[in-house]
């Protein structure tokens, strides 16, 4: 459901009652083929909200390009005739789009509809909304036209946006050769904003924005205004050197507080201190705002209406054991509104709630879905080809650029076409099955389609031929909208490119064969390496969904890291939630524990793992499985810098915390050790929490006690903000310092001289210590090597593990039905340890629920007539799905041969094998070497 | 007697009658005539005193012919009884211009088969291939460079004016010399493959091909079907253990032994190209190995020359090696010279003067 | 008539053809000798096809991943 809104929610968790409002769109989705059309003749401009008020849009409209689903809507608020409509007027004005609307799919009627729906359970994902600076004036948006928000910058980046990804100014257009991005606009800001939380996204992407600005406008300078560069997620501050180093991203560490116009062309003058200490006046053309996130008003009325509570950065409350569950039971929440976060953990929250719903829901599971059902398939093995051609007009989206008559004139003349047929819409329900009709009545054995794009209707033609009794992969599209009528501008070239585009179809199609859909089983259980939280997380959810799980562990206790750790950032006590998972997860008949055990050997693929565990006494066990999760957490770094181990009193964080402190006085926390430097650029993550809680406990305890913190960058994301505000109220002393210039730690008697360079005052100074405390980072383990080769699943520069997509499969690996959660994958705090785990099992079930898969036919086949197992291709497939086998011989005493072998559900069909044999001994179903030259040689035959 | 005689000729004496018929008597006439013809038609035609063959070499080094030598003992019936080879200058004399050179126009007998072997290289061989090809029903290439170019294919890769020049012109020989032009037929200025120049019926690589297959080509012929020739590369009948080339970053030249125990058999070695060196077996046509159990070069345990030019004929040895090293992720830098792949197969366009950087 | 290029496009179904129908999305004008030929990822064109189209006249030839 689109454009509607939730207004009531009532009931209880298993049985809630929704009440829906669904706005007008006043365009019948259905009918809608989002040919635009309809926006190209509309005659109200309205700023876009997309384009961040930087650009128009029409009336009718849809939202962005991507837009799921692309179909038109109509703002109601906006339509010349809807306005008129509404006052009641008799003669209405325009009605334009209902006139160039081909598809009939404008309905000036349309009227709001109310929905009551019943359901189990409730995701609240409803996001945030940017902070608008209009009101703060300080940085003079909304008054001078050359401030920006981020949100505008990144438009005016894009081709799609309003000045088309040229650079200009909007007070003249000039080109701009400066930029500047204020970071913390509407963030860490309690006077201006009340947002005193971080919003955890802004450092990152406004890095983005100067390096991708930068690679477009060539001499460009870019400059970042920041207090912290909080780039803490996966291969962020790679990112960060990068920019710095290699685009030329300028970055100092200072606050700006006002922005002054100088001159009346637009130039803006910025005030600051610089890295040197030198107060300077810098002149700009442009200057981002890199604005927050907040929740918006009406989520907060929202959460209020569905009886949620809130935090009191007013983000949904959650408890860190259950990060996506809100206040409410069967009310469950992911992404921006449990707290500021970046996509790749709100895809990992969406998913954490998913399984956090299926644990509550798991008796109803499937009670809902139907299957459909098709027609015997015809055999058109040895048919001589019998190609019918459907030529769409799409409106007038195709047909208004190419003469469609000459084009299916002239596809009658294609050798084996035996059909051809123009359509208004060929995607249309009525055409669909008239040509289920003509496949059928005239015996065609091949279809080719002149029409839109494969990759959004090829589904739809594929279902159409199945329904017609075809193998559904007997269908080509020659792309005459997308690729020609869309982008040329002659109706001359357009249609000798379409009657091109569909020679080469039906050229393809020619040789295209019946595929047969291809499944494998799926073996029902779990195996969940490593018994840290997330493991045990992990493992607890899948059993609660009704899942067997084996749970392996190395060491002789379940816990992991979390074993060490006393509270979580936000104050809530960690053993005596461990100690109740693990006897969760010890007492839950579904799970079976192996302690002191590890993996010794692995094989198999997706649905069907064959796992080898082997104990330590040497025994073996091998365990049969569908799915994988590798929780295997991190290692704590033992440092070999700053005297530690050496000097008494020197300590890392976690052993700081049951440490005698009785009597001490002064403390200095030094951050990043072994954390984002030259082989581990990368940051840990938590220790910057764990330093300024320890802080606070400090001083809290004995508030005459001297506790410094000597920090790079402090990493207090999101609302861990609120601990770094608190610490420093309550006088712990923070002091930057830079990688160049490190810290001194030295023994002096008694105490510990430590030795740092304070950037206010620029010279060094000595802080006598009776504890220096190395908040030392988070290093993967050596074993992941193993792991990684054993389940065929890669690791990342920084030795962690390696997800399939860091943005869209943030859980999965790249090889199919293995997931990944909690340190293993990236240095992360508990919660997000959680969710990572909830959100693994949630993928594994959604796997597991199935009794087998189905997968696309559009996979290698191997031709042994041709494949001499000369092994050239076995190590190039990325997904190791090919084997060598040997041949026995079939004629007496002849040696035996080879010939490869391709695991169909281990390949995904990229064809890397089918390029690299020079024997056409493996080709992709759909994409051979046949298919794809006589494509080349159809586009070259004029 | 004539039967007996006839049997002396190797000749059925079936095919002989005696019949008397007077001039009243048709109907005799008509009953012995019809009588011999269907026996005559059962014992099918005469096979004479074998298939008439001819052959020819062209830019050749007699390698091919040494290699049909080899065919060894089973060779003697072969041309003792089953060809009659009327022309064959690496033999026996014949003219092309008639005996006393009459004749204006070059001209070879006719024959049923036709051998050639090596590519085309100047007008003499190009004139002497559309002569075979007008008079010999079946033609053969045989040999690598009749079906690819083979060695002398490698100048194709070079200029060739300038090469002229160079091995003409330049002081280094005689002084004041120059390109004759007389008595020596032009250049074509590229080796052509025989396929390139006229249709060709059959094609037998190698260099130099394996005698076994030379003898499956002839038999075959004389029994009237098709030759059981070898289709895939030379790894397929390669012994040697594989297990995945990605662990190779770069080839290595072969100046070294590949490792292997010498006690223990072929199957026991590693892959050569998955020990480093640059093994041609995946992009050649494999034949060596026929009758001799492992690919020649193999079962000498030094890495294939790729001598049989590329599999089925088509394909690029070169584009496909280097190809196959890239998406195996091996330097494909690191080969010395990698044009010199083509050593077998530089005709059919394959190998051309490298545009220079 | 000025010369106009035959060149062949081999543009990965996941993201060069996707930016493609994007650009008809955003009606973006472009030349129009390309002709797009769709695969499932760029590594599997095998430089045999693209020697191919050049032996059949084609004057470029481009791999899009
Ligand atoms: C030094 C340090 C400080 C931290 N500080 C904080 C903090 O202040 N606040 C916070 O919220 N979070 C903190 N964390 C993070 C927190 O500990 C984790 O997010 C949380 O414990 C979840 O970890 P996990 O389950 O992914 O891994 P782990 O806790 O490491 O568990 C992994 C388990 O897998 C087992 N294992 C490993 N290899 C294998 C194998 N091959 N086969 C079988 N089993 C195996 C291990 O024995 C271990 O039991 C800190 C982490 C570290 C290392
Ligand atoms: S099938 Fe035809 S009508 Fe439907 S969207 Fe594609 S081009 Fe347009
Ligand atoms: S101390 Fe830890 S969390 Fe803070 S910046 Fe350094 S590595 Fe990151
Ligand atoms: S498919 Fe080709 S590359 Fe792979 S083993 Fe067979 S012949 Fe060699
Ligand atoms: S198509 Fe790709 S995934 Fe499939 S076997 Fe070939 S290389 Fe592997
Ligand atoms: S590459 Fe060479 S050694 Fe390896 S299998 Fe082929 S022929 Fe044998």
């Amino acid at each position: 459901m689109t454009l509607s809104e939730v207004t009531n929610i009532s009931g209880e968790v298993g049985n809630f009652n929704v009440t829906v409002k669904e706005a007008p769109r006043y365009v019948d989705m259905d009918k809608c083929i989002a040919c635009g059309a309809c926006t190209e003749k509309c005659p109200k401009k309205v700023d876009s909200e997309y384009d961040a008020a930087t650009g128009k849009r029409k009336a009718i409209y849809v939202k962005y390009s991507q837009a799921v689903p692309l179909k038109y809507q109509i703002d109601g608020s906006q339509c010349l005739r809807l306005t008129a409509m509404a006052k009641g007027k008799e003669k209405l004005p325009c009605g334009f789009c209902e006139q160039v609307c081909d598809a009939g799919a404008i309905n000036y009627n349309d009227t709001e509809k109310t929905h009551e729906i019943n359901v189990g359970a409730i995701v609240m994902a409803p996001g945030f909304e940017a902070y608008d600076p209009t009101n703060a004036k300080v940085w003079g948006f909304g008054v001078y036209p050359n401030v920006v928000t981020s949100l505008q910058f990144e438009r005016y980046l894009s081709a799609t946006g309003p000045t088309e990804g040229h650079l200009v100014r909007p007070s003249d257009g000039k080109k701009v050769k400066k930029v500047a991005f204020l970071q913390c606009i509407g963030s860490r800001d309690e006077n201006t904003c009340g947002n005193g939380y971080c919003s955890s996204v802004c450092c990152m992407y406004a890095i983005k924005e100067a390096v991708i600005a930068k690679a477009h406008e060539p001499g460009l300078e870019t400059s970042i205004f920041y207090m912290d560069m909080r780039t803490h997620g996966k291969e962020f501050d790679q990112y960060m050197e990068r920019a710095k180093n290699d685009s030329g991203v300028n970055f100092i560490r200072c606050r700006v507080n006002s922005v002054e116009p100088q001159g009346a062309n637009g130039d803006l003058r910025l005030s600051y201190v610089n890295n040197a200490g030198v107060q300077i006046e810098e002149y700009f053309d442009l200057v981002v705002l890199s604005v927050g996130l907040e929740t918006p008003k009406h989520v907060l009325e929202l959460a209020e209406m569905a009886g949620i509570e809130v935090t009191a950065d007013r983000f949904a409350k959650t408890k860190d054991f259950t990060p996506v569950t809100t206040t409410r039971d069967g009310i469950f929440t992911a992404g921006a509104f449990a707290g500021p976060k970046d996509i790749p953990q709100a895809v990992v929250e969406g998913s954490a709630a998913a399984a956090a719903v299926a644990d509550v829901l798991a008796p109803a599971r499937n009670e809902l879905t139907k299957e459909a059902v098709f027609p015997e398939e015809r055999n058109i093995a040895g048919e001589e080809p019998k190609i019918g051609v459907f030529v769409c007009h799409c409106g007038s989206n195709i047909a208004g650029m190419v003469d469609v008559e000459a084009v299916e004139a002239y596809a009658k003349t294609l050798p084996g076409v035996a059909h051809v047929e123009r359509n208004l819409f060929t995607c249309s329900q009525d055409a669909q099955e008239g040509l289920a009709v003509r496949i059928k009545e005239l015996g065609l054995n091949r279809v080719a389609i002149a029409a839109c794009t494969p990759r959004t209707h090829e589904p739809l033609f594929r279902e159409t031929l199945k329904s017609a009794g075809l193998n559904q992969y007997l269908v080509e599209m020659a792309n005459i909208r997308n690729h020609n009528s869309w982008v040329h501008d002659s109706k001359e070239i357009a249609t000798k490119k379409a009657c091109d585009l569909v020679r080469m179809a039906v050229a393809k199609v020619t040789f295209s064969a019946s595929l047969a859909p291809i499944s494998v089983p799926i073996t029902q259980t779990a195996l969940v390496i490593g018994g840290g939280v997330a493991g045990m997380t992990s493992a607890l959810n899948l059993a609660e969904q009704g899942f067997v799980v084996t749970l392996v562990e190395k060491s002789a206790k379940l816990g992991g890291n979390a074993l060490k750790l006393d509270h979580t950032w936000s104050g809530e006590e960690v053993a005596p939630q461990v100690a109740k998972l693990i006897d969760q997860v010890n007492w839950n008949e579904k799970i079976t524990v192996f302690t002191e055990t590890e993996v010794s050997a692995a094989e198999g693929f997706v649905g069907n793992f064959k796992t080898t565990l082997k104990g330590k006494d040497g025994v073996e066990t091998v365990i049969e499985h569908g799915a994988g999760v590798v929780a295997v957490g991190a290692d704590a770094y033992q440092p070999t810098e700053y005297g530690y181990g050496e000097i008494a009193g020197v300590v890392n964080g976690i052993d700081f915390d049951s440490a005698d402190k009785a009597g001490k006085k002064n403390f200095v926390f030094i951050q990043c050790v072994g954390s984002r430097e030259e082989g581990h650029m990368y940051c840990s993550k938590v220790c910057c929490t764990h330093s300024v809680q320890s802080a606070i406990a400090l001083k809290k305890e004995d508030p005459s006690r001297n506790v410094y913190i000597l920090y790079r960058d402090m990493r207090t994301y999101a609302q861990r903000e609120k601990l770094y505000r608190e610490a420093r109220s309550l006088g712990v002393m923070f002091i930057n310092y830079e990688i160049h210039g490190k810290p001194q730690v030295t023994k002096n008697g008694d105490v510990i001289d430590v030795q740092v360079i304070d950037h206010v005052l620029h010279r060094p100074v000595i802080i006598k210590a009776d504890m220096v405390v190395l908040a030392s980072g988070i290093r993967p383990k050596s074993d992941f090597k193993t792991l990684s080769q054993m389940y065929k699943i890669s690791l990342d520069g920084d030795g962690f593990f390696q997800e399939a997509h860091a943005k869209l499969r943030p859980v999965d690996f790249a090889t199919d039905g293995m997931f990944v959660a909690g340190m293993a994958h990236y240095p992360k705090p508990l919660e997000e340890s959680v969710a990572q785990a909830l959100a693994a099992s949630a993928r594994a079930a959604t796997l597991l629920s199935k009794l087998e898969v189905t997968l696309d036919a559009i996979k290698a086949q191997v031709d042994s007539s041709k494949c001499d197992g000369c092994a050239l291709c076995v190590d190039v497939c990325p997904y190791h799905a090919i084997s060598l086998l040997e041949v026995k011989a079939t004629a007496e005493g002849a040696a035996p041969t080879k010939v490869i072998d391709v695991n169909k559900a281990k390949c995904k069909g990229c064809g890397l094998c089918q390029a690299t044999c020079p024997k056409e001994g493996v080709a992709v179903a759909g994409f051979t070497l046949q298919q794809l030259s006589s494509q080349v040689s159809a586009a070259l035959a004029i | 007697m004539i039967s007996d005689l006839l049997e002396d000729y190797g000749l059925d004496r079936g095919r002989f009658s005696l019949h008397w018929v007077s001039s009243a008597e048709p109907d005799k006439f008509v009953a012995a005539v019809t009588e011999t013809t269907q026996r005559v038609k059962a014992l099918g035609p005469i096979k004479d005193m074998g298939v008439t063959t001819a052959m020819e070499w062209l830019c050749s080094c007699s390698g091919c012919e040494i290699a049909i030598l080899n065919i060894g003992e089973a060779l003697v019936p072969i041309i003792t009884e089953a060809l009659d080879i009327v022309h064959s200058p690496v033999l026996m004399d014949h003219k092309y211009f008639g005996q006393t050179g009459e004749g204006v126009e070059l001209t070879i007998p006719e024959a049923v088969v036709g051998i050639v072997t090596g590519g085309v290289n100047n007008t003499e061989h190009e004139e002497v291939l559309h002569e075979m090809r007008k008079k010999c029903q079946v033609l053969i290439a045989l040999g690598s460079c009749a079906t690819g170019g083979g060695i002398p294919a490698l100048m194709n890769g070079m200029n060739g004016v300038e090469t002229l020049q160079q091995t003409q012109e330049t002081p280094s020989t005689d002084a004041g010399a120059t390109i004759p032009t007389i008595e020596v037929p032009t250049l074509l200025g590229r080796v052509y493959a025989c396929s390139e120049i006229v249709k060709v019926d059959m094609e037998l690589p190698g260099c130099p091909p394996n005698p076994a297959l030379i003898a499956e080509v002839i038999v075959s012929l004389l029994e009237n079907r098709a030759p059981n020739l070898p289709t895939k590369s030379v790894c397929d009948t390669c012994p040697t253990r594989r297990e995945g080339k990605g662990a190779v970053t770069e080839v290595k030249r072969f100046i070294s032994n590949a490792e292997f125990d010498p006690a223990q058999p072929i199957s026991d070695m590693r892959c050569l190209l998955e020990q480093g060196y640059m093994c041609m077996g995946p992009v050649t046509a494999s034949g060596c190995a026929v009758g001799r159990g492992a690919p020649s070069c193999i079962a000498a345990r030094v890495p294939c020359r790729g001598c049989f030019g590329p599999v089925q004929g088509k394909g690029n040895q070169m584009l496909d090696m280097m190809n196959a090293l890239a998406s195996n992720g091996i330097d494909y830098s690191s080969v010395v010279d990698r044009r010199s792949l083509l050593r077998f197969s530089g005709a059919h366009g394959n190998l051309r003067p490298a545009k220079t950087k | 008539m000025s010369f106009e290029p035959k060149i062949i496009a081999f543009c990965c179904n996941w993201c060069s053809y996707a930016a493609a129908d994007l650009a008809g999305t955003a009606r973006m004008q472009y030349p129009h000798n390309v002709r797009i030929v769709r695969v499932m990822c760029s590594g599997m064109v095998h430089p045999e096809l693209v020697m191919d189209a050049f032996q059949q006249g084609a004057d470029g030839v481009m791999v899009l991943g």
